[in-house]
């Protein structure tokens, strides 16, 4: 492996915010950037002791790998039952892994100019045992629209805030994690909040496709996701937990007057349950509101040398209200510093779930 | 409070229903949310507002069949209303004669734009508000 594919992997896939704060908790110094901080890491590779040297490269491995499974992630839980899953787990184990590109290259990115001249198909590359469940991972070249904040400059110094769309190929890690005990199965698809709904749905479809395409190939007889988990009963009961979290945006209609309020915090690690124009209207109404769609931060690890702030986005709609049966199936899961804050996070879930 | 009115509404329930089923009291519990309020702010009831109001323990299926009760002849609390959204988020409300239309024709015509809605069904949501019979309760 070299340093530099290593390096190319983590700065392309890890957000800075997340990684610095994963490095200052490891003691290892960071620049200003993530430019500055590969000069850093440079300079150890040049300079420093081979203890420095090997502790720094196990430990951006073993950061990069966890953050393939749990970086930014849109989420769906599908039910399935014990012993179907114990059985899928056992084909996976079995299975040899046809060889690709990608698993070639595997758990590194392909460069620009392999990525361009790869099939769009999608492909299995590795299964992994741990902790009772299977986590399966899959990649593909997704062509994707991703939403960017362009530093407003020159003429454009007159806008305060300036966003564009860039469309590229994305080589994607889509997970898949089979939890035999409590009989799910979580289709990560490798995609945050900044890449628009369509295309996540887009990705989405891909990857459940190709899995079930696997399985049916095993098993001979079809094989079908479709027990999904709704989310959406969540979305308020999660709002109306106050201390739980941080409520950074909420997007709500007042009950039985046709207005729909999107709220959001400038910052954040800030609470709108607290701040003072929400929280007069929340009283005006006599609390007669209805969250359809909300942001939470945690703050997690508090009193360690890992405090991390990742967040839960449900992004449903004013239309959902207006359903017999509102449903939301997708959770976006983001800045994760690794599975620790990412099962934090799915625990969180599954509490407002059960409730 | 015209509670003789009232009480001959909850009447009809029982009558309707039967004391005990889950439809007599969803019927009694939207019953009072709607005396609960001003109609004026009661303008906009959608289904999870209603769902709200009868609470977790009863199934879709009940409440669609305690909405639909509501918003007939016999015990005519609920009107119904038809509304779209438009790209801004903005809704739009649609008469019964469109949806009506729509139904036979396949077609349904935004009531700003008057262009072809596609997959209208879809697109097209159902709210409720308080019936004159509402006002007759409150007010007499």
């Amino acid at each position: 492996m070299s340093f530099d594919l290593l390096i190319d992997s983590l700065s392309k896939r890890i957000s800075f915010h997340v990684m610095r704060t994963i490095l200052h908790h490891h003691n290892i110094k960071v620049g200003r950037n993530w430019d500055g901080t590969i000069e850093k890491f440079k300079y150890i590779l040049d300079e420093g002791s081979e203890e420095k040297k090997d502790k720094l490269i196990a430990i951006l491995n073993s950061v990069y790998l966890e953050h393939l499974i749990t970086g930014d992630r849109s989420v769906h839980f599908f039910k399935e039952d014990k012993q179907t899953i114990i059985n899928i787990m056992e084909y996976f184990n079995n299975y040899k892994i046809t060889e690709s590109l990608f698993k070639s290259n595997y758990p590194y990115l392909l460069d620009d100019v392999a990525l361009n001249d790869t099939e769009n198909n999608t492909f299995l590359v590795d299964v992994i045992n741990c902790e009772e469940k299977q986590v399966l991972i899959f990649c593909s070249k997704r062509f994707i629209r991703e939403r960017f904040d362009i530093p407003p400059r020159g003429d454009l110094s007159e806008y305060s805030e300036i966003i564009g769309i860039k469309r590229h190929n994305k080589q994607s890690f889509d997970i898949i994690v089979l939890h035999p005990l409590t009989e799910t199965i979580e289709i990560r698809v490798d995609v945050g909040s900044k890449v628009p709904a369509d295309d996540r749905k887009t990705s989405f479809i891909n990857i459940k496709r190709a899995f079930q395409e696997l399985v049916t190939g095993f098993t001979g007889t079809q094989f079908i996701l479709n027990n999904v988990v709704n989310l959406f009963p969540v979305i308020n009961k999660l709002y109306l937990s106050e201390g739980e979290g941080r409520v950074c945006e909420l997007a709500f209609t007042t009950d039985g007057t046709s207005s729909n309020k999107h709220e959001k915090m400038r910052q954040r690690h800030e609470c709108l349950r607290s701040e003072a124009y929400h929280k007069g209207g929340f009283d005006a109404v006599e609390g007669r509101i209805t969250a359809y769609r909300i942001a939470v931060t945690w703050e997690h690890g508090t009193g360690t040398s890992l405090v991390t702030k990742p967040e839960l986005f449900l992004a449903g709609s004013a239309t959902m209200l207006s359903q017999e049966e509102p449903i939301l199936t997708e959770a976006i899961i983001t800045d994760c510093a690794g599975k620790e804050d990412y099962n934090f996070v799915i625990s969180k879930l599954n509490s407002f779930l059960e409730q | 409070m015209n509670q003789k009115l009232k009480n001959q509404i909850i009447s009809y329930f029982a009558e309707d229903w039967g004391e005990s089923s889950p439809q007599f009291e969803a019927c009694t519990k939207i019953f009072d949310y709607l005396l609960s309020y001003p109609v004026d702010q009661l303008t906009h009831l959608t289904y999870s507002v209603l769902k709200k109001t009868i609470g977790d323990n009863y199934s879709t299926a009940e409440l669609l069949k305690a909405t639909q009760y509501l918003c007939g002849d016999k015990v005519s609390l609920l009107s119904l209303y038809f509304e779209i959204s438009d790209e801004d988020d903005y809704y739009v409300d649609i008469n019964y004669d469109d949806i009506r239309y729509a139904r036979k024709t396949g077609k349904l015509i935004h009531p700003r734009t008057g262009e072809i809605i596609e997959d209208y069904e879809a697109k097209v949501f159902i709210y409720f508000k308080p019936s004159s019979l509402i006002n007759e309760v409150q007010n007499s």
